[in-house]
């Protein structure tokens, strides 16, 4: 059975490293800099095709015996909640502030790990943001953002 | 001597001593932030400074630079978030071994291998401060270059099971680190029109977005509920037999660090991953690193203590700063209308020889709070998997803005942090990423610098005496981790079974 993920990963690497050559090209080149600015991504660029090759040789070169194990699905869902608060959380932080951000930040975050008790929830997020406060404002003396609330 | 006496006094007065433990305290604290290194913790205390004397400016200053090295192993062990970038490599054995249960064990070790680091930077700093300065003179961008291919070998050592993965998460890490302006071109590469890329990628919120992040979004990909506490962690002391275990390795590897950190730009990062590559390569047990090997955690602080000293030779010798924390300490002495050099061992022998006193103060200081503090550090890892989660989240975010103020931080932090889930899922290892973001401003600018100078001569890497021993060296180093790593499996299975066979007789 071939290994379908490193399949992917073959074709983004070959893929990848073809653009990033093509890319690189854009830099100029100065007569008393050797490689120029270009050089060193051309190299990298090279790397990368050269993994990509390396990785669908192991691919094709393998699959006789190679057998996938069967693993638990992932919660991608969950996942994907906790990028979209972090995502949120970071747009609205210099809008609405650190410490109401944060809260919310950090009861969302409790709450997508089926932590559902109201009063842990709050208390959770109290205790967290008023150390972090305290530390990075009050000793660290960090200016957090303060927003249109606190 | 009397000038060595003069430090003695200097270094141990009542004041002397204060600020020395309020700068080792301020220094863990900050060191243990993610997000707040060496350098920002220095600027910060830095105003608090200017009241003062110029000797307790230095010596709470140099309190904070040793505290801070330490500092930053104490989040790499507990919740798999470096506090500074050269706990990087602490990592690598330290969140592995609290992972079994052992973060007792990794914090002692860290602390045990952090002071001997210490104690060997001192001493070389006050037996060989100028030779040593003159000696980094004469490392040129060739060398540099080469130092650089030395610490990008540990790409094929840290991922013997597959190399090829490792290779491209490095050249991944070297391809960020060409993200910004290029020096030489003056203009920005890799930006796409945004102001904020084309300032770089800042290696603190790098970090923070491969290794915490990542690995956040990889926890709630799996499900977890409240009431899973974590167990017990039982919090044993190091015995004999582990401290003679780490003991050789934190000397070499002190000795290391004071050597790299000599190195004007070079940083403890670097030396971390250096020092721990060629522990590893001289391991008999060079498997057992990466699944919490108190060696390779040994390897790691007792380098980046090491550069504590070493930074502070070319600092004190040439009024050059080693690192970005020394450039602080340097501002500090240019502050207060003291301008370090090879004069200053004559006209104000109390600063550096009551600098050199105060690096071992320092360092019994920080040994005695980080046996104080290790007890109330264990206790956050057997807080519910959840809280710490939120936490660590919140902690992570937090310490990205602290940086410079800069919500894109955030915005890369959450974005290496998808790409470190993507390449996860994918089983590329996301260390020889942060290896290449460490090592490529150094490598890419050097090996151009070295070709101008040479006029465009590759063999400059290897006709200049210092630069061919590096080249020879990571070429060693290279051929022996891929033999290792290739070898038939007939082969190993014999070895195996006469070690076996041996042990039992």
């Amino acid at each position: 059975m071939v290994k379908s993920k490193d399949l992917w990963l073959g074709i983004f690497c070959l893929l990848g490293g073809t653009a990033l050559y093509f890319y690189s090209s854009n830099y100029d080149n100065f007569s008393y800099d050797v490689v120029g600015g270009g050089g060193f991504p051309r190299l990298l660029a090279i790397i990368i095709f050269a993994c990509g090759l390396l990785i669908g040789a192991e691919v094709f070169f393998k699959r006789k015996n190679t057998t996938e194990s069967k693993k638990a699905p992932g919660n991608y869902g969950a996942a994907i909640k906790m990028f979209v608060s972090v995502l949120v959380y970071i747009m609205i932080l210099t809008h609405v502030g650190y410490v109401v951000s944060t809260l919310a930040l950090t009861a969302v975050l409790l709450y997508i790990q089926n932590v559902k008790d109201i009063k842990k929830l709050a208390l959770y997020s109290v205790v967290i943001v008023a150390a972090l406060y305290l530390l990075f404002r009050v000793v660290l003396a960090v200016k957090l953002p303060t927003g249109i609330l606190i | 001597m009397d000038k060595f006496l003069i430090g003695v006094q200097a270094a141990c007065s009542l004041s002397s001593l204060f600020f020395i433990a309020v700068g080792v305290v301020a220094g863990i604290l900050g060191g243990a932030m993610p997000g707040i290194n060496a350098s920002i913790t220095t600027a910060l205390l830095l105003p608090f400074t200017y009241r003062m004397g110029p000797t307790q400016a230095l010596m709470l200053l140099v309190g904070v630079y040793i505290g801070v090295q330490y500092g930053g192993s104490i989040p790499a062990i507990l919740i798999g978030t470096p506090g500074t970038p050269s706990a990087g490599a602490t990592l690598l054995d330290g969140y592995p071994l609290r992972q079994q249960g052992k973060a007792g064990t990794a914090l002692y070790t860290a602390l045990s291998a952090s002071t001997i680091g210490n104690l060997i930077s001192g001493i070389v700093l006050i037996l060989v401060a100028l030779p040593v300065a003159k000696m980094a003179l004469s490392f040129g961008p060739a060398e540099y270059f080469s130092l650089g291919v030395l610490g990008l070998t540990l790409i094929a050592g840290l991922t013997e099971k597959n190399v090829v993965k490792g290779i491209l998460a490095g050249a991944l890490g070297l391809f960020l680190s060409t993200i910004g302006i290029d020096q030489f071109l003056g203009m920005p590469r890799f930006a796409f029109g945004s102001l904020d890329l084309a300032q770089g990628i800042d290696l603190v919120p790098a970090m923070m977005g491969l290794f915490a992040m990542g690995m956040m979004l990889q926890d709630f990909f799996k499900p977890v509920h409240l009431d899973s506490v974590n167990e017990k962690i039982k919090l044993t002391p190091l015995s004999g037999k582990e401290f003679k275990q780490i003991l050789p390795t934190s000397a070499f590897s002190g000795l290391l660090g004071t050597v790299i950190g000599a190195l004007p730009g070079a940083g403890a990062a670097i030396a971390s991953y250096i020092a721990y590559n060629q522990v590893k390569q001289f391991s008999k047990h060079p498997e057992k690193f990466g699944t919490g090997c108190i060696e390779g955690i040994a390897a790691s602080e007792a380098s980046n203590n090491g550069v504590t000293g070493g930074a502070l030779i070319p600092m004190l010798g040439l009024g050059i700063p080693g690192s970005g924390t020394t450039a602080v300490i340097l501002s500090a002495l240019v502050i207060h209308g003291v301008r370090p050099g090879p004069n200053l061992f004559i006209s104000q022998p109390e600063i550096p020889y009551g600098i050199f006193i105060a690096v071992f103060i320092g360092t019994f200081f920080m040994f005695v709070f980080g046996l104080l503090y290790t007890r109330m550090f264990v206790k956050i890892v057997m807080l519910p998997q959840p809280l710490l989660n939120a936490a660590i989240i919140a902690i992570v975010l937090t310490g990205a803005y602290a940086v410079d103020r800069d919500i894109f931080n955030l915005y890369l932090v959450l974005g290496l942090g998808v790409i470190s889930f993507i390449l996860r899922q994918f089983k590329v290892p996301i260390t020889p990423m942060v290896l290449g973001m460490v090592l490529g401003e150094i490598v890419e600018a050097s090996m151009r610098r070295a070709l101008a100078i040479s006029l465009g001569d590759w063999s400059t890497f290897f006709t200049r005496p210092i630069s061919a021993g590096l080249m020879i060296l990571a070429l060693v180093m290279l051929v022996w981790t891929l033999y290792r790593s290739y070898r038939t499996p007939k082969t190993k299975k014999t070895e195996e079974a006469a070690v076996a066979s041996t042990a039992s007789n």
